[in-house]
C-alpha cells in the first residue's frame, strides 16, 4: 500500500500530464466551476430548508399588508403617491412657544422665537428702547440669550445669503415703526434725553429703527423713519459712523450696522441707502470665509476643508 | 471521468478547492444571485408547504435552474482563475 | 419545530454523544489542517462507485462513505440499519427514519466552530451568513405578526417634505440621510440607545430615528419637520436663523450634532475623542493621508485626519488672498486662468487634482525634523480610509471679489472606484497580487443621492435625487416626489454627490 506521500507524487505527475493537453484544460475547469456553483445552490438550500423547518419563515414572514395600497403612481400633474402638485396649507406647533401656525411660516417664526435672526434682534431691542406692549408674543429662549450677540456676529460675519430674500410681512417691521412714529412720542423723547445713557447695542439698535439724524436747533433725534424727507441718507450715515467711531469699533461690527440696515430696506425703505450699503457690505464680506469653512462645525473636516482650499488652485 | 477525481483530489489537498469555492460565494452574493436562489428556494417552501417538501427535493428543483442563472461575467472569472491555477504548479 | 433534531438523532447522542459528528467535521467537512486535508483527498470516497461526490454522505454510525445520487448512502442504511448519516459539503445530518435532513442546536454550534477555524487557517475572511431571529425576536416576531412587504415599485420608503420658509436645503439633506441604506438598516433595527433618557425631546439621534419610522410607515403626506428644525438651531447656533442657507453647512452641521448626541452609546469607546465608535463615525468617519515629502532628504511627514466629506475645488485662479505661491512665483490675478490648467470636467478630474502632488514653492518651506532646516518639499492627499458614505462637495460658491456661483457642469459617475485615489495605491508601485482569492479590499462606490442648487447666489433652491432599491431614482423637490431616471440625474449640475460603498467588508 503506498504512502501519502507517494499517493500524492503520483497524484501530481497524474493531474499535470492530463492537463498540459488544453482541450483538457477547458472542460476541466468547467467540470470544477459547475461543481462549485452546485455546491454552493446546496449550501442556499439548506439555509432555506433549515429556517423553514425550524418555522423561522413562518415567524418572519407573518400577515403581509396589502401591497398595492403603496405602489407607485406615475401619471402627469401628479407625484409618485397619486397626490396632485399643488399642496393643501399646512399647519403646526411651534416647539417653543407652543402656537399653531402655518407652517410655510414656520422657519421665520421659530427664529424670531428663539431669539436668533435680525429681525429678533430688532424686536428685542425694541423691546428695550419703549415698553410698548405689542412685543407680547415674541420671546427669547433662556438658553439663547446670553449666546444672542456672539451668535449673531459670528453668523453675520460668515454667513452668505444664498436663498431669497423674501419681503418680510407686513405685521413685522412696519407696525413698529408706524408705532414709533405716531403714537409714542413722548415715550421717545424720554429715550431721546436718555440717548447717551444707552448701551452701545440699544443705540445700535434704535439707530435701526429710526432717522436718527441730529437736529441742530432741538439737539434731539429725528424719530421719523429712515425714509424722512427732513434728512439725507448722507446724514444720517454720518450719524452711524460717528457712532461706531466713537466705540472705536473696527471693520467687524460695521456688518451688523450694515445688515441691519439692509433689513429694514426690504421693508421698503429707501433703495439707494440699500445700494450703498449693500455694497459695503459685500467688500467686507468678500474677506471672510466661505460658510462652509465654518469654524464652529466639526474642527476636523473644516479643517480639511482649509487645507483643501490651499492644495487647490 | 477518472481524472476529475484526481483534479479534485488535488484540488482539496492543495486547500484551493475552498478558496475557489470562497471565491464564487462572494461574487454570486455581490451580484444578487444568492438572494434570488434563496427567493425561489423560499417560494417552492411556501406553495408546497413546509411539511411537505425534503431538502432533497428542493435540490431537485433548484440546482438546474441555479448554474443557469449565474452571471456569465462571474463564470468567466473563475474560470479565468481556475485556468490559472491548472498552469501553474499544481 | 424548532433546532432539536428528531428521536433517533437523541437516542444517538446519547448513547454515542457528540464525538462521531466531531471528528466527521474536523476531517471531512471542514478541514482544518493539511494533514485533514490528505485524509480528506486520499479516503473520503464512495465505497461503492469510488467517487467523490457529489453530495457524498458519512454514515455516522461506523466508517462508511456513500454518495447520495447514485443510492449508495441509502442502501447501506437500510442493510446496516444506519440511519444517520452526515453530507459531506456542509455537515448536515440525514435522518433515513425521518426521511429528511433534521436541525439540532448543539450541532450546528459544533459546525459554526469548526467552520470559522477553518476559515481562519486558510486565510479566507468568514463565510457571511445570512441573519436569523434569535430566540427572542422570534417571540417578537411571533407576537406582531403584521408586515409590510417593500417590493418594488413602493412608495414605503419615500415621503415629501413640506418647505418651512426657505428650509429646502434643510429637505433635501433630510432625503440623502434617510435614503443613506446603512443608517436607515440601523435605525430600522432599533439600534439606538439614547444618552438623554432624562431629557426626553432633547436627543437628535432619536428625533431621526422618528423620522425613519415616518419614511417607513406607508403614509403619503408630506412630513413637518418643525422638530427637527428646532432642534438643530438649538444645538448648532451658528447656523441658525431664518434665511437659506448652505445645504452642505447645514449636512456636516447635523452629522456634528448627530455625533455628540450618540456618543457613549457605543459599547467601546477609546479615550480619545475621534475614537467613537457611533454610528455616524461609522458609515461617514474616513481618513484623509497628507505625506509631506522633504526636498532635501526624502524623509516623509505623514498625517492622518478624520474627516467626513471631501470639498473640491473648481476653479482654477488663485485666490489673492493665499499664501502659497506655485514654484515659478507665478502670481495669476483673480480672473486669469493659469494657461497650463484647465477647469475640471469631471469628479475624477476633481478627484485627481486633489490628490495630486504639489510641490510647496520656496516661500512655503516645511521644517524638516530630519535635516533641522526649512526645505522645500512636495504635499500629496491620499485617502488612507475610505468611509462608508464617500460625500463629495463641489465649491460651486466662491467668495472672490465678486460673488458668483461657478455652474460649469462637472461629470460625475453612476460608479466610482476610489481605488486610484487610496494611500495604499500610490505607495505600491507594482500592480494587484494575483493570488487565488483577492485580498485587496474592495474600493468600488454607487452614487445614491445628489443634491443640487439652482439658480443664483441671491435666489435659489435645492432640490435632490434620491435612490431607492438599487436603480429606482426619485426627485424631491420639498413636497413634491416624482419619478426620475438616472440621466436625469446625471445631466444634472451636482452640487453634494453622495456615494455609497458597494460591497461592505465583515470583521
Amino acid at each position: 500500500m503506498a504512502s501519502v506521500e507517494e499517493k500524492q507524487i503520483e497524484l501530481d505527475r497524474e493531474v499535470r500530464s492530463y492537463l498540459s493537453n488544453p482541450n483538457n484544460v477547458e472542460a476541466a475547469a468547467e467540470a470544477v466551476l459547475n461543481d462549485l456553483v452546485d455546491s454552493v445552490v446546496l449550501g442556499i438550500v439548506f439555509e432555506v430548508h433549515r429556517a423553514a423547518k425550524c418555522g423561522i419563515v413562518d415567524h418572519e414572514d407573518g400577515i403581509t399588508d396589502e401591497v398595492s395600497k403603496f405602489e407607485i403612481v406615475e401619471g402627469a400633474d401628479m407625484d409618485i403617491f397619486g397626490q396632485p402638485l399643488k399642496k393643501r396649507p399646512q399647519r403646526c406647533i411651534c416647539p417653543s412657544c407652543k402656537r399653531s401656525l402655518a407652517a410655510l411660516r414656520f422657519a421665520p417664526h421659530l427664529s424670531k422665537c428663539m431669539g436668533l435672526g435680525r429681525n429678533s434682534l430688532r424686536l428685542a431691542s425694541r423691546q428695550i428702547t419703549n415698553s410698548s406692549k405689542e412685543m407680547v408674543g415674541y420671546s427669547a429662549t433662556d438658553d439663547n440669550d446670553s449666546e444672542l450677540s456672539l451668535g449673531s456676529d459670528r453668523r453675520r460675519k460668515k454667513r452668505v445669503s444664498f436663498g431669497t430674500r423674501r419681503p418680510k410681512n407686513s405685521k413685522t417691521g412696519r407696525n413698529g415703526d408706524v408705532t414709533l412714529e405716531t403714537g409714542t412720542c413722548s415715550e421717545l423723547n424720554n429715550s431721546n434725553m436718555n440717548y447717551d445713557s444707552m448701551s452701545n447695542e440699544e443705540k445700535k439698535n434704535l439707530l435701526m429703527q429710526i432717522c436718527g439724524v441730529i437736529s441742530v436747533s432741538t439737539r434731539k433725534l429725528c424719530t421719523r423713519s429712515m425714509r424722512c424727507s427732513q434728512h439725507s441718507d448722507e446724514q444720517r450715515r454720518a450719524v452711524r459712523a460717528a457712532l461706531l467711531n466713537s466705540q472705536g469699533s473696527d471693520m467687524n461690527s460695521t456688518p451688523d450696522m450694515l445688515q441691519v440696515d439692509i433689513d429694514s430696506y426690504e421693508d421698503g425703505d429707501g433703495q439707494s441707502m440699500c445700494e450703498s450699503l449693500g455694497q459695503s457690505w459685500e467688500q467686507e464680506h468678500s474677506n471672510t470665509s466661505s460658510p462652509a469653512d465654518s469654524a464652529s462645525t466639526s474642527s476636523s473636516s473644516s479643517k480639511k476643508r482649509e487645507k483643501n482650499t490651499k492644495t487647490q488652485e | 471521468m477518472l481524472y476529475k477525481t484526481s483534479i479534485e483530489q488535488s484540488l482539496i489537498l492543495s486547500g484551493e478547492k475552498d478558496r475557489f469555492k470562497e471565491l464564487l460565494r462572494t461574487r454570486l452574493t455581490e451580484c444578487g444571485w444568492r438572494d434570488q436562489i434563496q427567493m425561489l428556494c423560499r417560494q417552492i417552501v411556501k406553495e408546497r408547504g413546509v411539511q411537505n417538501i425534503t431538502a432533497d427535493e428542493l435540490i431537485g428543483e433548484v440546482t438546474a435552474k441555479g448554474r443557469a442563472l449565474v452571471p456569465d461575467a462571474v463564470k468567466k472569472e473563475l474560470l479565468q482563475k481556475i485556468k490559472a491555477h491548472f498552469s501553474q504548479d499544481m | 419545530m424548532s433546532e432539536h433534531g428528531c428521536i433517533h438523532l437523541s437516542n444517538f447522542k446519547a448513547a454515542k454523544g457528540t464525538q462521531p459528528y466531531k471528528v466527521i467535521y474536523a476531517y471531512f467537512v471542514a478541514c482544518t489542517s493539511t494533514e485533514a486535508r490528505k485524509r480528506k483527498a486520499f479516503s473520503c470516497y464512495c465505497y461503492i462507485c469510488r467517487c467523490l461526490g457529489p453530495r457524498l454522505h458519512s454514515c455516522l454510525h461506523c466508517i462508511f462513505f456513500g454518495c447520495f445520487v447514485s443510492g449508495h448512502i441509502q442502501e447501506h442504511a437500510k442493510s446496516k440499519k444506519h440511519f444517520l448519516a452526515v453530507e459531506l459539503t456542509y455537515g448536515m445530518v440525514m435522518c433515513f427514519q425521518c426521511g429528511d435532513y433534521i436541525y439540532d442546536r448543539e450541532l450546528t454550534d459544533i459546525a459554526n466552530e469548526r467552520d470559522a477555524k477553518a476559515s481562519k487557517a486558510l486565510g479566507l475572511p468568514i463565510s457571511y451568513r445570512s441573519w436569523e431571529p434569535s430566540a427572542n425576536e422570534i417571540e417578537l416576531l411571533r407576537l406582531h405578526p403584521r408586515r409590510r412587504r417593500v417590493i418594488e415599485n413602493s412608495t414605503i420608503g419615500l415621503r415629501g417634505l413640506i418647505n418651512l420658509g426657505n428650509t429646502c436645503f434643510m429637505n433635501c439633506i433630510v432625503q440623502a440621510l434617510t435614503h443613506t441604506p446603512l443608517l436607515r438598516d440601523f435605525f430600522l433595527a432599533d439600534k439606538h440607545q439614547c444618552q438623554f433618557r432624562d431629557q426626553p425631546g432633547s436627543c437628535l439621534v432619536c428625533e431621526v430615528s422618528r423620522l425613519f419610522q415616518e419614511f417607513y410607515s406607508g403614509n403619503k403626506a408630506p412630513l413637518i419637520l418643525h422638530r427637527l428644525l428646532h432642534m438643530i438651531w438649538t444645538h448648532a447656533h451658528h447656523l441658525a436663523g431664518y434665511e437659506q442657507q448652505d445645504a452642505h453647512e447645514f449636512f456636516i452641521a447635523t452629522l456634528n450634532v448627530l455625533h455628540r448626541h450618540c456618543k457613549g452609546s457605543s459599547a467601546h469607546t477609546h479615550s480619545s475623542p475621534e475614537h467613537c465608535n457611533c454610528i455616524i463615525d461609522q458609515i461617514f468617519t474616513g481618513g484623509l493621508q497628507s505625506d509631506v515629502v522633504c526636498q532635501a532628504c526624502n524623509g516623509v511627514s505623514t498625517t492622518i485626519d478624520p474627516f467626513w466629506d471631501i470639498s473640491l475645488d473648481l476653479a482654477t485662479d488663485i485666490p489673492t488672498s493665499s499664501s502659497e505661491s506655485n514654484d515659478s512665483g507665478q502670481k495669476s490675478s483673480e480672473s486669469s486662468q493659469k494657461s497650463n490648467e484647465q477647469e475640471p470636467t469631471s469628479l475624477i478630474d476633481c478627484l485627481t487634482r486633489f490628490t495630486r502632488p504639489e510641490h510647496l514653492g520656496s516661500s512655503a518651506k516645511i521644517k524638516c525634523s530630519n535635516c533641522q532646516s526649512y526645505q522645500e518639499s512636495t504635499k500629496q492627499l491620499t485617502m488612507k480610509k475610505l468611509p462608508v458614505v464617500a460625500s463629495f462637495h463641489l465649491k460651486r460658491f466662491k467668495h472672490s471679489s465678486r460673488f458668483h456661483k461657478i455652474s460649469t457642469y462637472v461629470a460625475f459617475p453612476e460608479h466610482l472606484d476610489m481605488t486610484p485615489f487610496m494611500s495604499h495605491y500610490r505607495n505600491m508601485n507594482n500592480g494587484h497580487c494575483g493570488n487565488t482569492f483577492n485580498l485587496l479590499p474592495d474600493n468600488r462606490y454607487s452614487l445614491f443621492a445628489v443634491i443640487n442648487h439652482l439658480g443664483t447666489l441671491d435666489g435659489g433652491h435645492y432640490t435632490a435625487f434620491i435612490r431607492q432599491q438599487q436603480n429606482h431614482w426619485f426627485k424631491c423637490d420639498d413636497h413634491l416626489i416624482t419619478k426620475a431616471n438616472i440621466q436625469e440625474v446625471l445631466d444634472s449640475e451636482g452640487y453634494l454627490l453622495f456615494y455609497h460603498k458597494q460591497f461592505l467588508e465583515y470583521e
